[in-house]
């Protein structure tokens, strides 16, 4: 399976998804004015990496802000990682927040609240 | 101080007539200058991206935005064209976001979990969002009393920074 690299741009985070290792990264700023297009590449390679057996990842998120609508595309995404734990891969995520950014916490543990997912929540 | 006898605003952003992505973008880009310059909080910034991004996803960037300082506060203010039904839904939304500030968290959260509307594809969550941002009230308003021609005002105000 190969790797899924898409650049950082003003709006959107670096994303970097190994088809072999075991670091996933979704780091920078995510507020696309058209989140579902920005994320349907990474859902649809997730997707792939469940069907082709993929086995253990962390995937970390490290995000400054991101906007509601990619809010959406998080949770579809880790409820994604979550479906494909029932099958029984080893995925998690480490949510990565700026220590002086509250929010950003908060918002990590909203998430880990609503998903039976592994999910540690670290500040920087 | 001007004629009134008050302090003139100081904006620091302001963007009138057609809201191109690149505006919006440029924008955008402007008011994190500004988080990152100290000038503003990144509550500010989230709220602001929520209400820059509605102009453009529900008027079709056909709006305007002004953030400015005024005594202890920033102010966040858009205005784009409407219809009466869009200005109602909006209204009814900030009321109860208004209404329930203190579990707006909780409420964001099983929000995120509903599908989009055919007249709001998020949920409402950009307007929830900036509520819970704002720490304040929202105040949502409507100018112009033709249907085809409405005009609908949000403005949000946070504490500001250097008065924290």
């Amino acid at each position: 399976m190969t790797d899924l690299q898409l650049p950082a741009t003003s709006t959107t985070p670096r994303v970097q998804l190994p088809g072999e290792g075991v670091n996933g990264w979704i780091e920078g700023n995510c507020y696309p004015e058209n989140a579902t297009a920005f994320f349907d590449p990474v859902l649809s390679w997730l997707r792939n990496y469940r069907k082709d057996g993929g086995r253990r990842m962390t995937l970390n998120v490290k995000l400054d802000y991101f906007n509601t609508s990619s809010s959406k595309c998080l949770l579809d995404l880790f409820q994604l990682l979550q479906e494909a734990n029932a099958e029984g891969t080893q995925l998690r995520v480490c949510w990565l927040y700026c220590q002086d950014d509250p929010d950003m916490r908060e918002n990590g543990e909203e998430f880990a609240h609503d998903l039976k997912l592994p999910f540690e929540i670290r500040a920087y | 101080m001007n004629d009134e006898g008050k302090e003139p605003l100081t904006f620091l952003l302001r963007h009138d007539g057609e809201l191109t992505l690149e505006d919006s973008e440029r924008l955008i880009g402007e008011m994190l200058a500004c988080v990152n310059a100290g000038q503003v909080t990144r509550a500010a910034f989230r709220a602001f991206v929520e209400l820059v991004q509605n102009i453009r996803l529900h008027a079709a960037g056909r709006g305007s935005v002004s953030v400015w300082i005024e005594q202890d506060a920033l102010m966040i203010e858009t205005s784009n064209s409407a219809t009466d039904d869009d200005i109602r839904n909006v209204s009814e939304l900030a009321a109860f976001a208004n209404a329930n500030a203190d579990v707006l968290g909780d409420i964001i959260r099983t929000r995120r979990h509903e599908p989009g509307r055919d007249h709001s594809p998020g949920a409402g969550l950009g307007i929830l969002e900036t509520r819970r941002q704002c720490g304040r009230d929202l105040q949502v308003s409507k100018s112009g009393d033709h249907e085809s021609k409405s005009v609908l005002v949000i403005r949000a105000s946070l504490a500001h920074k250097s008065r924290l």
